[in-house]
């Protein structure tokens, strides 16, 4: 049994009375365990409601989305609330810190609100910090480090309760593209300890990092490539030309 | 001109901001207003004790002005948290320190001036409004207000002033700093002021010396100024000891991880802890604003609720007649013929002989006369023999024993030393023909010895003629007789007191201090549940985003409820808790302006001051609770 399971998931958003924008038509997606799955697409094509919906922070109109077995398109508010905290973790293009808490505080965030000990958190950012390399930022403020530090103290955050699973909206979003391929590299070595990790990006290039490229289009999933064995530039020239592909298609289509 | 334009799109962006601003100003301004149009534009000075009423009215108009300085300063230093950021975007594009300062100072006069109009608009309507409404409520009929320029223009002038330094002190923060670092500090958390310790301890020290002066200054005019240094004193010791008693109490908190580390705690902390200094000054206003609410009305309400107790401490009877000589044959027909005339008749007739009262004062049960600021009693006595006919009652005293009679039972010795003689005291309760000589505002005291050359041992003056009778008939008809016969007998009207008469002044009298009590009050309540709730819309604007993102990490309504609990309720009771312990200095105050009217029972004002605290409770927590409703819509919309 795979981790994640969608299957026919519909978003429809309606405006008003009768304006209905159909975000995502019918999406079967599975993922298993300790995969690392990017999701591209165009602008508007309905990347961000497939993540809220999997982050249960907003619910499908019709199908079925289950995580370890559990069904997450009718969770209430406070069991969605618990659940997010307890099996995910988020990484924002925006990162999201809190500037009312320091570095260390906001890492902790997720495991205070779980009610953890003390002592747990402090052993469980240990090793994290080490790993991110950010052991001398903890004491900072948010306000006091830069983008991409910032970014690693959000993944230290995401990362600090052992989610099931990792979504990341753009995490490079606002990076340049030092630190982006820092992050990446990152996000490639948590993912060979066995984090499982969802990915949307514009980026050819971050997808690239990938095991899977997911590419949705008039809310569906139009194409999917699979890295295999193959290097990362091929790879990456593979995805380019299928983005390529999808837009002059586009283009004939019309 | 494009800083025109920016200032006016910053205003309108940033409305989140800029309208609680403006409102929180509007409020200051009408309450201002209130004080200068009590001043000016009313007959004040010319009822009773009008003097006492303006010398008050000034107290309170200073200090509201400083306590408006004060919280004007801090709600501008929040709103400019985000006017940095903005500023240092306009700098990054190459706007000069000169077109900046230009921004802000056209950013500020347009605050100024949107709300000085309002806030105008809003005192004139408030102070026509409740001054009407008072004036029936309590039926005081004596008051008259016209609406004249002179305090709209002196509260325009005092808040310019206000914005004056406001924009100075704006400019000195433009200084020394870069594109880079406005944009930077605008997402800053607030520092530990510098040297808290210090300040901590200089607010003790101001504090200290404030209730010192209040406490050893004597009710009088003369003390006006010791009063507003008092007043000054304990506004400026109150905004230090909140700031870095909160900062202080806060980091306890924080450091304590078994608390801190916890869901709503975390939190709540945190988010108080980011904006210490502004938060520690709101609660400083809020409690300097509740402690203005409790001094107005304890003061008024005790005046009146002590009113009976005057009446009686006047005279017992209806009307009673103090003379030099006694009341001669002529004199005494007189009496009967107006009586029959007014239509009333006299009843239990009584007359007796006292010494002339002797200033002085009672220190250790020893007497010393004078007339000086020290002097607080009138001693005067009589002998054995008349207070029992008067009393009915049947004492015996040694040479060495007296009865003594004080105003609600005041004197605590066990004996007494008068003239280096020292009589054990016997105290008593009652005493039907009391009076106050000259209506004077000493304590009357009434030595009754065993034989008349005691009583002129005692207290050696002249005798006194005392003469008192009840009068029956309609209640005009007993005023109009009490009010004629001082004329009738061509006597002074101090020594000549009528129930009847007094009754009706002292309504008047203490109407007019209800009214100005209640209506300090009033505007004192409605203000603390503006800034309260100005305080619970900034910060709710300046937390949505947070409290957002956290949503998305997985907290749940029903935590964020819990937070926002936690960080109302943490802090919640500080200022109802400084207001009572500011309270607690201002009661010697009060008590001795309360004796300024003869008012000697500190039992009412202690009684009052209960029922006024409980109220105030209620009310403070009515709005508390109302104004998180708000702040919990403004997270979560
Ligand atoms: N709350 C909403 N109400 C109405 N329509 C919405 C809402 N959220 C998204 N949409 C619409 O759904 C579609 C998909 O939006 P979505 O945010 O998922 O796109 P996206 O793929 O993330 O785009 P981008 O790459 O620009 O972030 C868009 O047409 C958008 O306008
Ligand atoms: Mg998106």
């Amino acid at each position: 049994m795979s981790l994640l399971n969608l299957k026919h998931i519909k978003k429809v958003f309606t405006e008003g009375n009768t304006n209905q924008i159909v975000a995502l038509r019918d999406i079967d997606l599975s993922v298993e365990k300790g995969e690392f799955v990017a999701i591209m697409g165009e602008s508007g094509a309905g990347k961000s409601t497939l993540l809220n919906i999997i982050a249960t922070l907003d619910q499908p109109t019709s199908g079925t989305i289950t995580l370890n077995q559990t069904d997450l398109s009718h969770l209430s508010e406070k069991d969605s609330s618990q659940f997010r905290r307890e099996h995910l973790g988020f990484v924002f293009q925006s990162f999201n810190l809190l500037d009312t808490f320091n570095n260390r505080d906001n890492i902790f965030l997720p495991l205070v609100l779980s009610k953890a000990k003390h002592e747990f958190m402090i052993d469980r950012i240990k090793p994290l910090s080490k790993a991110l390399g950010i052991d001398n930022l903890l004491d900072r403020q948010p306000s006091e480090i830069s983008g991409g530090q910032k970014q690693r103290i959000a993944i230290a955050r995401a990362l600090i309760t052992q989610p099931d699973l990792l979504l990341a909206d753009e995490p490079t979003g606002a990076l340049d593209s030092g630190n982006s391929e820092k992050i990446l590299r990152l996000f490639n070595q948590i993912n060979h300890s066995g984090q499982t990790i969802l990915m949307v990006t514009h980026s050819a290039e971050a997808a690239s990092y990938a095991q899977r490229t997911l590419f949705i289009k008039d809310g569906i999933i139009y194409n999917e490539l699979y890295r295999g064995d193959q290097n990362r530039s091929h790879y990456l020239e593979q995805i380019i030309n299928s983005l390529a592909a999808l837009q002059s298609r586009e283009v004939t289509s019309q | 001109m494009i800083q025109f334009k920016l200032a006016y799109h910053h205003l309108v962006k940033n409305k989140n901001q800029s309208l609680p601003f403006i409102f929180s100003n509007t409020i200051w301004i009408a309450v201002v207003y209130i004080f200068l149009a009590m001043l000016y534009d009313t007959n004040l000075k010319n009822i009773s004790f009008g003097t006492i009423a303006v010398a008050l009215m000034q107290l309170g108009l200073g200090f509201v002005i400083l306590v408006s300085g004060l919280a004007i300063i801090y709600a501008e230093q929040t709103l400019n948290k985000q006017r940095t950021k903005e500023l240092g975007l306009y700098s990054m594009l190459g706007l000069n320190k000169h077109n900046l300062r230009q921004v802000i100072g056209i950013e500020n006069l347009l605050f100024y001036a949107i709300s000085t109009g309002l806030g105008l608009i809003i005192g004139i309507t408030f102070s026509k409004l409740s001054v009407m409404s008072l004036r029936v409520l309590l039926s005081f009929e004596h008051l008259h207000q016209t609406l004249t320029i002179k305090p709209i223009a002196i509260a325009a002038i005092i808040f310019a002033i206000i914005f004056l330094l406001l924009t100075l002190y704006d400019f000195l923060g433009l200084r020394h700093i870069n594109p880079m670092t406005l944009w930077q500090k605008a997402s800053k958390p607030e520092t530990v002021p510098k040297g808290h310790t210090f300040l901590a301890i200089t607010g003790l020290i101001v504090l200290t010396i404030g209730y010192y002066i209040s406490i050893s200054s004597r009710a009088s005019l003369s003390a006006f100024l010791q009063m507003m240094v008092a007043i000054i004193l304990v506004v400026v010791g109150t905004y230090l000891i909140f700031i870095v008693g909160s900062i202080v109490f806060l980091k306890l908190l924080k450091q304590n991880e078994n608390y801190y580390y916890k869901p709503k705690n975390f939190i709540a902390v945190a988010n108080m802890l980011f904006r210490m200094k502004q938060n520690g000054a709101g609660l400083a206003t809020i409690s300097l604003l509740c402690t203005a609410t409790l001094v107005s009305i304890i003061a008024s309400v005790s005046l009146v609720a002590g009113q009976n107790n005057l009446l009686n401490l006047w005279s017992k009877r209806d009307i009673q007649i103090v003379s030099t000589s006694p009341i001669n044959l002529v004199q005494n027909e007189q009496i009967t013929q107006f009586a029959s005339k007014t239509n009333i008749s006299l009843q239990s007739h009584r007359q007796m002989t006292v010494t002339t009262p002797t200033n002085g004062e009672l220190k250790n049960n020893y007497f010393k006369a004078n007339n000086s600021l020290k002097t607080e009693v009138a001693i005067s006595s009589l002998d054995l023999q008349q207070y029992n006919h008067i009393e009915g009652s049947h004492y015996h005293l040694a040479d060495d024993e007296i009865l003594l009679y004080s105003p609600d039972n005041t004197y605590q010795g066990k004996e007494i030393i008068i003239h280096g003689h020292t009589y054990k005291v016997k105290p008593v309760t009652s005493f039907d023909t009391s009076f106050v000589y000259n209506h004077s505002t000493y304590k009357p005291i009434f030595i009754i010895a065993k034989s008349q050359a005691i009583a002129q041992k005692i207290n050696p003056t002249p005798v006194l003629y005392v003469t008192s009778f009840n009068t029956v008939g309609t209640k005009s008809a007993c005023k109009q007789f009490g009010e004629k016969l001082p004329n009738l007998l061509n006597a002074d009207p101090a020594s000549i007191t009528s129930r009847f008469v007094i009754k009706d002044l002292f309504g008047s009298l203490f109407g007019g201090f209800l009214f100005i009590g209640v209506l300090i009050g009033l505007v004192m309540i409605c203000a603390t549940a503006m800034i309260i709730y100005y305080k619970q819309v900034s910060e709710g604007y300046s937390d949505k985003a947070n409290y957002a993102i956290m949503r998305q990490l997985g907290l749940s309504q029903q935590e964020t409820r819990k937070a926002i609990n936690s960080q109302v309720l943490t802090v919640f009771l500080l200022p109802i808790v400084g207001a009572v312990i500011n309270l607690a200095f201002a009661l010697p105050v009060l008590k001795n302006v309360l004796s300024v009217f003869s008012m000697y029972n500190i039992n009412i004002l202690i009684i009052v001051s209960f029922i006024c605290i409980a109220l105030l409770i209620i009310i403070y927590m009515l709005i508390y609770w109302s104004t998180t409703v708000v702040y919990r819509q403004i997270i979560s919309s």
